[in-house]
């Protein structure tokens, strides 16, 4: 081979190469575009789905429902960047032999934004340091923060333990 | 009487016709003399009358000429690397540009450090900030392996690994998050991150001579993060030397300069012989 089949042949590989590189991009995001708590329902010990469940953010410009009279198994709870108090109110129907009743409650969360860039595919978002979680128990037996760090990631952030009034 | 007798006597003995002839060579101690280039030892075995011993290290000689045997010290190349500002005219958002050391270790074992600055700007399409990568430098240390080590060290088919390290800055601008529910826009910076790198690369490239002892050469590198620094608000994008944090392959376009370091290698290397794999 003579020198300048030599050159021909790595500008040739080099070509070849940028094309694959070129066709290898990646550009999806496989988490949440936002980190949002993700609130699962329990009725007793297992995940169930709760119907007559609305819920609405305390204070929610136009009184924006979440939920209205829905059958919901788990649910995302956006938080506020402004603040570092949200609340949020958890209504319930509920049965008791032939008696139809409403049980309403309220879930605080106290916590501290975190400005966060993820990745050039998710881009920037706030993530939640959760400080604190109180809650009323009319219909509601227990929350449970399962992290105190709410991100992107699709795992649950709490658990809400409904009574059972069965 | 006597006299007349051994006169008759001798005159019958020499009669032409009964005469033959025995040559005889001068015997002489002239030997022809041996190839131009032969081993002193080849020819020192032949005279001593070792024609065996002779006759392989006759074929060892040319087993060696025929296959050059580079000194430990081979040559010394610098270089730079250009393929990321290169692809950045074509539309990459980031850049890594480095100088090379190599020696060159009998045209095979071929220790290497680069030094450079990477360098990254992007705003991507339909999200909501710029990410920028400050120029910082990184370091790789690794080495190659020629498996051309017969040819001309112009000509060179290799493998190479190298571990690299990098400290750098970043900033996150004009970043703009919207919350639909509650109704909120909100815009922020994120500046003065700073992190660290360490990874590992593994690869092949390919070098050849353009003019006089200016090379060019390619190398992609399959490379992966051994460790790398995180802070509660961001998770670095870009590594300068690496490339995108995501990213699982490298490439390095380079322009090399080489300087002999043998006298004899000098000619070695100025043979433009062609590889023979």
């Amino acid at each position: 081979m003579t020198r300048l089949t030599h050159i021909a042949s790595l500008f040739s590989l080099l070509v070849v190469l940028l094309l694959g590189t070129a066709s290898c991009g990646d550009n999806s995001c496989y988490d949440n575009g936002n980190s949002l708590p993700l609130a699962t329902f329990y009725v007793g010990n297992s995940q169930q789905t709760v119907s007559g469940l609305t819920i609405m953010g305390i204070g929610v410009p136009g009184d924006s429902l979440l939920a209205d009279s829905s059958s919901l198994k788990e649910i995302y709870l956006p938080l506020r960047t402004s603040v570092t108090t949200t609340a949020y109110k958890v209504s319930r129907w509920i049965t008791i032999g032939d008696t139809k009743a409403q049980t309403i409650d309220t879930i605080t969360f106290d916590y501290q934004p975190i400005e966060f860039f993820h990745s050039i595919e998710c881009g920037t978002m706030f993530n939640f340091d959760i400080k604190r979680l109180t809650y009323t128990t009319n219909g509601i037996d227990s929350v449970v923060l399962l992290t105190p760090l709410v991100t992107n990631s699709p795992t649950p952030a709490l658990r809400i333990h409904f009574t059972n009034f069965n | 009487m006597v006299l007349c007798l051994f006169f008759a006597f001798s005159g019958m003995a020499q009669e032409p016709d009964k005469r033959h002839v025995t040559p005889v060579k001068p015997e002489t101690n002239r030997v022809q003399p041996p190839p131009k280039g032969t081993d002193e030892k080849v020819i020192q075995q032949y005279i001593s009358g070792d024609s065996t011993a002779a006759i392989q290290e006759a074929r060892k000689d040319s087993l060696r000429r025929a296959y050059k045997r580079y000194p430990r010290l081979t040559d010394f190349t610098v270089g730079i690397n250009l393929a990321d500002p290169l692809f950045m005219a074509f539309g990459q958002s980031y850049a890594s540009a480095d100088v090379s050391a190599t020696l060159n270790m009998w045209n095979r074992l071929q220790p290497t450090i680069e030094l450079g600055l990477g360098w990254a700007k992007s705003t991507p399409d339909d999200m909501n900030f710029i990410y920028r990568g400050k120029p910082s430098p990184y370091v790789k240390v690794g080495a190659n392996y020629n498996f051309l080590f017969k040819n001309s060290p112009y000509y060179q088919v290799y493998a190479g690994i190298r571990l690299g390290y990098s400290t750098f800055g970043y900033d996150i601008d004009e970043a703009r998050y919207i919350n639909s529910y509650w109704q909120e826009d909100k815009e922020f910076s994120i500046k003065g991150e700073h992190s660290h790198a360490l990874w590992g690369e593994a690869g092949i490239g390919l070098k050849v001579k353009l003019w006089d002892r200016l090379s060019m050469g390619w190398m992609i590198r399959y490379h992966g993060i051994f460790n790398y620094g995180k802070s509660d608000h961001s998770r670095p994008w870009f590594i300068p030397g690496y490339g995108p944090r995501n990213s699982s392959l490298g490439f390095s376009l380079g322009f090399y300069y080489t300087l002999p370091l043998h006298r004899d290698n000098g000619r070695a290397i100025n043979n433009d012989t062609t590889p023979t794999p």
